[in-house]
Protein backbone atom coordinates (compact mmCIF):
# COMPACT_ATOMS: atom_id res chain seq x y z
CA UNK A 1 0.00 0.00 0.00
CA UNK A 2 1.50 3.45 -0.99
CA UNK A 3 1.31 6.07 1.69
CA UNK A 4 -1.04 8.76 1.12
CA UNK A 5 0.82 12.36 1.96
CA UNK A 6 -0.91 14.96 4.33
CA UNK A 7 -4.57 12.87 4.53
CA UNK A 8 -5.18 10.49 7.24
CA UNK A 9 -1.29 9.10 8.00
CA UNK A 10 1.11 11.08 10.27
CA UNK A 11 3.23 12.13 7.62
CA UNK A 12 6.24 13.17 9.75
CA UNK A 13 6.95 9.86 10.96
CA UNK A 14 7.85 7.61 7.73
CA UNK A 15 11.43 7.64 8.76
CA UNK A 16 11.50 7.51 12.26
CA UNK A 17 12.50 4.22 12.97
CA UNK A 18 15.12 2.45 14.82
CA UNK A 19 17.58 -0.62 14.51
CA UNK A 20 18.25 -3.01 17.21
CA UNK A 21 20.91 -5.55 16.54
CA UNK A 22 19.87 -6.80 12.81
CA UNK A 23 16.20 -6.02 13.85
CA UNK A 24 14.16 -2.89 12.15
CA UNK A 25 11.45 -1.41 14.33
CA UNK A 26 9.03 0.39 12.57
CA UNK A 27 5.30 1.17 12.41
CA UNK A 28 2.69 0.48 9.85
CA UNK A 29 3.54 4.55 9.03
CA UNK A 30 7.11 3.22 7.95
CA UNK A 31 8.14 4.61 4.11
CA UNK A 32 7.68 1.71 1.58
CA UNK A 33 11.20 1.82 1.34
CA UNK A 34 12.14 0.60 4.83
CA UNK A 35 11.26 -2.95 5.68
CA UNK A 36 10.47 -3.11 9.45
CA UNK A 37 11.16 -6.51 11.04
CA UNK A 38 8.87 -5.34 14.43
CA UNK A 39 6.06 -3.17 14.00
CA UNK A 40 4.97 -0.84 16.58
CA UNK A 41 1.87 1.33 17.66
CA UNK A 42 3.97 4.40 18.34
CA UNK A 43 4.64 6.22 14.89
CA UNK A 44 7.15 7.99 16.85
CA UNK A 45 9.63 5.13 17.08
CA UNK A 46 13.29 6.24 17.05
CA UNK A 47 12.17 9.07 19.42
CA UNK A 48 10.66 7.06 21.84
CA UNK A 49 13.54 4.47 22.23
CA UNK A 50 17.65 4.63 23.09
CA UNK A 51 19.28 2.00 21.66
CA UNK A 52 22.43 0.90 24.05
CA UNK A 53 23.49 -2.53 22.67
CA UNK A 54 22.81 -5.13 20.00
CA UNK A 55 19.69 -6.55 22.03
CA UNK A 56 18.66 -3.71 24.76
CA UNK A 57 16.98 -0.19 24.63
CA UNK A 58 15.17 2.07 27.06
CA UNK A 59 12.34 3.38 26.02
CA UNK A 60 9.32 5.81 26.89
CA UNK A 61 6.63 3.50 25.17
CA UNK A 62 4.94 0.94 26.96
CA UNK A 63 3.53 -0.60 23.53
CA UNK A 64 7.15 -0.50 22.18
CA UNK A 65 8.30 -2.22 25.15
CA UNK A 66 5.82 -4.87 25.26
CA UNK A 67 7.05 -6.05 21.58
CA UNK A 68 10.93 -5.45 22.20
CA UNK A 69 10.25 -8.18 25.23
CA UNK A 70 8.03 -10.24 22.64
CA UNK A 71 11.24 -10.20 20.92
CA UNK A 72 13.37 -11.08 23.64
CA UNK A 73 15.14 -7.63 23.63
CA UNK A 74 16.08 -6.34 26.83
CA UNK A 75 13.89 -3.05 26.76
CA UNK A 76 14.36 -0.90 29.84
CA UNK A 77 10.58 1.46 30.36
CA UNK A 78 10.51 4.97 31.78
CA UNK A 79 7.81 7.18 32.02
CA UNK A 80 9.45 10.39 31.85
CA UNK A 81 8.57 13.86 32.20
CA UNK A 82 11.26 16.19 32.27
CA UNK A 83 12.33 16.20 28.70
CA UNK A 84 12.09 19.29 26.59
CA UNK A 85 11.46 20.16 23.22
CA UNK A 86 12.32 23.69 21.85
CA UNK A 87 10.25 25.83 19.71
CA UNK A 88 11.86 26.94 16.62
CA UNK A 89 13.19 30.46 18.26
CA UNK A 90 15.03 28.29 20.91
CA UNK A 91 12.44 28.48 23.52
CA UNK A 92 10.75 25.77 25.46
CA UNK A 93 7.79 24.43 24.06
CA UNK A 94 5.17 22.78 25.62
CA UNK A 95 5.19 19.23 24.35
CA UNK A 96 7.07 16.77 26.03
CA UNK A 97 10.22 14.90 24.24
CA UNK A 98 11.20 11.48 24.12
CA UNK A 99 14.49 9.83 25.42
CA UNK A 100 15.46 8.63 21.98
CA UNK A 101 15.79 12.13 20.70
CA UNK A 102 17.50 13.34 24.21
CA UNK A 103 20.69 10.66 23.88
CA UNK A 104 23.18 9.87 21.39
CA UNK A 105 25.01 6.84 21.27
CA UNK A 106 28.93 6.16 19.58
CA UNK A 107 31.78 4.58 20.96
CA UNK A 108 30.63 2.82 23.88
CA UNK A 109 29.39 6.43 25.13
CA UNK A 110 25.77 7.31 26.32
CA UNK A 111 24.85 11.31 26.10
CA UNK A 112 22.08 12.88 27.51
CA UNK A 113 21.39 16.30 25.99
CA UNK A 114 21.32 17.87 29.48
CA UNK A 115 21.40 16.80 33.04
CA UNK A 116 20.73 13.43 33.97
CA UNK A 117 20.10 14.76 37.36
CA UNK A 118 17.05 16.82 35.87
CA UNK A 119 15.43 12.96 34.62
CA UNK A 120 13.14 11.67 37.27
CA UNK A 121 14.23 8.36 36.01
CA UNK A 122 17.92 9.16 36.34
CA UNK A 123 18.34 5.81 38.61
CA UNK A 124 16.77 3.36 36.24
CA UNK A 125 19.02 5.03 33.43
CA UNK A 126 22.02 4.86 35.02
CA UNK A 127 21.53 1.21 36.10
CA UNK A 128 20.54 -0.01 32.83
CA UNK A 129 23.89 1.67 31.50
CA UNK A 130 26.11 -0.21 33.97
CA UNK A 131 24.48 -3.06 33.15
CA UNK A 132 25.89 -2.82 29.54
CA UNK A 133 29.24 -1.08 30.42
CA UNK A 134 27.86 2.66 28.55
CA UNK A 135 29.91 5.69 29.59
CA UNK A 136 27.39 8.12 30.28
CA UNK A 137 28.30 12.04 29.42
CA UNK A 138 25.94 14.61 30.19
CA UNK A 139 26.23 18.17 30.83
CA UNK A 140 25.69 19.58 34.36
CA UNK A 141 22.80 22.31 35.09
CA UNK A 142 21.01 21.99 31.96
CA UNK A 143 17.49 20.92 31.16
CA UNK A 144 17.50 17.91 28.73
CA UNK A 145 16.42 18.44 25.33
CA UNK A 146 15.06 16.51 22.51
CA UNK A 147 17.07 17.48 19.13
CA UNK A 148 15.89 14.20 18.16
CA UNK A 149 19.37 12.23 18.60
CA UNK A 150 21.61 12.84 15.61
CA UNK A 151 22.83 10.55 12.46
CA UNK A 152 26.72 9.73 11.95
CA UNK A 153 27.51 9.35 8.40
CA UNK B 1 36.80 11.83 10.47
CA UNK B 2 33.20 11.03 10.89
CA UNK B 3 30.47 13.94 10.83
CA UNK B 4 27.61 14.24 12.78
CA UNK B 5 24.20 15.31 11.41
CA UNK B 6 22.25 17.37 14.70
CA UNK B 7 19.26 19.83 15.09
CA UNK B 8 20.84 23.38 14.41
CA UNK B 9 19.91 24.23 18.20
CA UNK B 10 22.26 22.19 19.90
CA UNK B 11 24.05 23.99 22.92
CA UNK B 12 27.51 25.49 22.46
CA UNK B 13 28.76 23.26 25.33
CA UNK B 14 27.08 20.10 23.75
CA UNK B 15 29.03 20.95 19.73
CA UNK B 16 32.51 21.32 21.61
CA UNK B 17 31.90 17.86 23.31
CA UNK B 18 30.92 16.08 20.07
CA UNK B 19 33.65 17.76 18.05
CA UNK B 20 36.10 15.83 19.59
CA UNK B 21 34.38 13.47 18.05
CA UNK B 22 32.90 14.11 14.65
CA UNK B 23 32.40 16.98 12.38
CA UNK B 24 29.43 18.51 13.48
CA UNK B 25 26.81 19.79 10.90
CA UNK B 26 24.30 21.58 12.03
CA UNK B 27 20.82 20.24 10.21
CA UNK B 28 18.75 23.74 9.74
CA UNK B 29 15.04 23.35 10.21
CA UNK B 30 12.35 23.05 7.76
CA UNK B 31 9.20 24.07 7.54
CA UNK B 32 7.64 20.99 6.41
CA UNK B 33 6.79 19.47 10.06
CA UNK B 34 6.19 21.15 13.05
CA UNK B 35 8.88 23.18 14.50
CA UNK B 36 9.76 21.01 17.42
CA UNK B 37 10.95 18.64 15.13
CA UNK B 38 11.94 20.98 12.33
CA UNK B 39 15.53 19.78 12.99
CA UNK B 40 15.81 16.54 13.78
CA UNK B 41 17.61 13.97 12.00
CA UNK B 42 15.37 11.12 13.34
CA UNK B 43 12.71 12.65 11.52
CA UNK B 44 14.36 12.97 7.76
CA UNK B 45 16.84 10.46 7.69
CA UNK B 46 17.29 6.77 8.90
CA UNK B 47 19.87 4.48 9.56
CA UNK B 48 19.67 0.95 8.59
CA UNK B 49 22.93 -1.58 8.49
CA UNK B 50 24.80 1.97 7.80
CA UNK B 51 22.84 2.65 4.78
CA UNK B 52 21.00 5.98 5.41
CA UNK B 53 17.24 6.80 4.14
CA UNK B 54 16.66 10.19 3.38
CA UNK B 55 13.35 11.87 2.91
CA UNK B 56 12.96 13.52 -0.16
CA UNK B 57 12.34 16.76 1.37
CA UNK B 58 15.43 16.50 3.72
CA UNK B 59 17.13 19.78 4.13
CA UNK B 60 20.44 18.40 3.52
CA UNK B 61 21.82 15.73 0.99
CA UNK B 62 23.56 13.34 2.01
CA UNK B 63 25.97 11.20 -0.13
CA UNK B 64 25.57 7.88 -0.75
CA UNK B 65 22.05 8.13 0.57
CA UNK B 66 18.74 6.42 -0.92
CA UNK B 67 15.79 8.50 -1.76
CA UNK B 68 12.81 7.12 0.60
CA UNK B 69 9.68 7.01 -1.28
CA UNK B 70 7.65 9.89 0.81
CA UNK B 71 8.17 13.49 1.82
CA UNK B 72 7.62 14.30 5.27
CA UNK B 73 4.86 16.54 6.21
CA UNK B 74 2.98 17.55 9.32
CA UNK B 75 0.88 15.56 11.01
CA UNK B 76 -3.17 16.21 9.90
CA UNK B 77 -5.43 15.12 11.89
CA UNK B 78 -8.45 13.22 10.49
Amino acid sequence: MQLKCGKKYPDDVLYNVCQIGDRIIGSKYTDKSIKPDILVNQGYTKCSVAVTSNNSCITTDKNIKEELQKNRIDALYIEENNIKLLKKDGTLSEMRGFIGGATLIFDNKFVIFGDINKLENKENITNHLNKYGLELIDFKGLDVYDYGGGIVI
Amino acid sequence: MRKLIIDERIRDIEIEFLKKYFEVVKLPLSDDVYEEISGHSDIFYSKINDKIIEAPNAQLHLPSSILGATKVRKKISR
